[in-house]
């Protein structure tokens, strides 16, 4: 896509949002630690952690078994390994924020 | 489809592990870190709130979703129950890490 699409928050703009909020930090602290943070989660997701955190959401690697599919070019068939996805689950003030009053 | 299991794991990743690392890495306070990782929750959940999206590249977007009501059950009771409509976040895990996922070992 060319057109950037604003709507959308990314790594960058989380970075601009907390300077904002953390006026006495530098800007290229607060990328630094918007980049450890989402390093550190994906880490502990490669090494096959969990991630609790308060009031957002928990994540959680999930496997797949493998199973034969085939390749429909040649026919022939083919192991897929084993796939691994990752399970979100919202936490209760992630819900209660989006709807309030229920 | 052979149903996805759970991989068992050591410890999950919490908040107080990011406030060691940031403050380890970054040089800053814990108390410091804590309201940071606060801050970056605070404002992905306010974005969403809004309907938009969080897209974090190298780990995954955050998609809002707006559910309809419907007739659910209490799996309890097996009393019938309206699910009322609500909104509800998914998220996709990026191709990159989705990559590192399926080889832990060919990331550094």
């Amino acid at each position: 896509m060319v057109t950037k699409d604003v709507s959308n928050l990314t790594r960058s703009e989380l970075v601009k949002q907390l300077a904002a909020r953390f006026p006495q930090l530098r800007e290229q602290d607060l990328d630094q630690v918007v980049r450890l943070t989402f390093d550190q989660m994906g880490q502990a997701l490669v090494a096959g952690r969990r991630i609790e955190l308060r009031g957002f959401a928990t994540f959680s690697v999930k496997e797949r078994a493998p199973r034969l599919t085939r390749n429909p070019r040649s026919g022939e068939k083919v192991q897929t390994g084993v796939r691994k996805s990752v399970a979100f689950v919202m936490g209760k003030d992630l819900f209660d924020r989006l709807n309030p009053g229920k | 489809m052979p149903a996805a299991k759970t991989v068992k794991t050591s410890p999950a990743l919490t908040k107080a592990d990011l406030h060691q690392a940031i403050s380890q890495q970054v040089g800053l306070s814990k108390t410091m870190a804590s309201q940071l990782v606060d801050g970056v929750i605070d404002e992905i959940i306010g974005t969403l709130s809004q309907g938009r999206e969080v897209k974090i590249t190298g780990f995954g977007s955050f998609h809002i979703r707006h559910k309809k009501a419907r007739t659910g059950r209490n799996p309890k009771t097996g009393i019938d129950a309206v699910i009322s409509a609500r909104r509800v976040v998914t998220f996709h895990v990026s191709q990159l890490l989705k990559k590192s996922l399926r080889q832990p070992q060919a990331k550094s």
